[in-house]
């Protein structure tokens, strides 16, 4: 398969989320484990998460988990359709 | 994330026994439904209260009250999608299968209204409304638990009915 983003994929999840779990697994079977980023917000210190959240808000108002970045875009809360246009083009 | 097998499987019967006596489900896809669980036991260790595992908790609980399982947007979310915010619980019609289960939309405000905000009037009918289920209640504290959906009491919020809301003798 041809490489589908410019950029490598980044994942911003909860570790207790189970729409992030599926997330994840989606992510390692297109790109293998460690074949993109992975970010448990609610793993990092306070002010890591501050940092991110003020981050994450630039590209929505209220983030929601798993939000998946494809290069420029942004895909919030599981959405395998989204992630098969996105990744498998 | 590492919750013992035991306590975990425990808290899956508790909370499908809860469930069931109050007229909710749980979701039936038993593997999915143990990871939500033990995602509310590693919030309960992390945070002290068993905060959404598919929500970012702030660590505050009077911040997080809302949230915490079940989340005060749990039955709305089931009447529009059939299923809660993490699809730990689901609409009848999901569970006979009639509908499919499908993702939710996030209702919870960015900004929420805090309850001491808002002054209760002076005189009325003291209600007490649990806010994750809707029992009502009329009596002078909030029960320690809901008898219902088994909430906690600091999920219960005060409303006051006029003096004249109510028909007369």
């Amino acid at each position: 398969m041809e490489k589908a983003t410019r950029q490598r994929p980044r994942m911003y999840g909860l570790s207790t989320c189970g729409w992030c779990r599926k997330a994840r697994i989606w992510l390692e079977e297109r790109f293998g484990e460690g074949g993109f980023d992975l970010i448990y917000v609610d793993l990092l210190s306070a002010e890591e998460k501050a940092k991110v959240m003020e981050e994450l808000r630039k590209f929505t108002p209220s983030p929601a988990f798993p939000m998946v970045f494809a290069d420029d875009e942004c895909i919030i809360g599981y959405r395998d359709d989204e992630y098969r246009r996105v990744f498998e083009k | 994330m590492s919750i013992d097998p035991k306590r975990l499987r425990k808290a899956y019967e508790q909370l499908k026994a809860d469930a069931e006596a109050g007229g909710y489900h749980l979701n039936p896809d038993e593997s999915w439904t143990l990871g939500l669980i033990e995602g509310i036991l590693t919030n309960e260790d992390r945070y002290g209260y068993g905060s959404c595992p598919c929500r970012l908790a702030t660590g505050e609980k009077m911040e997080d009250l809302d949230i915490i399982c079940p989340c005060d947007y749990r039955d709305p979310d089931l009447n529009d999608w059939g299923a809660c915010y993490c699809a730990l619980y689901v609409s009848s019609e999901v569970l006979a299968g009639k509908r499919p289960l499908q993702s939710v939309v996030e209702r919870r405000p960015t900004t929420r209204e805090k309850a001491a905000d808002r002054p209760l009037p002076a005189s009325g009918i003291r209600l007490w409304r649990c806010k994750v289920c809707g029992y009502l209640c009329a009596r002078e504290h909030a029960p320690d638990v809901c008898p219902i959906c088994k909430a906690k009491q600091d999920r219960f919020e005060a409303f006051v009915l006029p003096p004249d809301a109510l028909p007369g003798p």
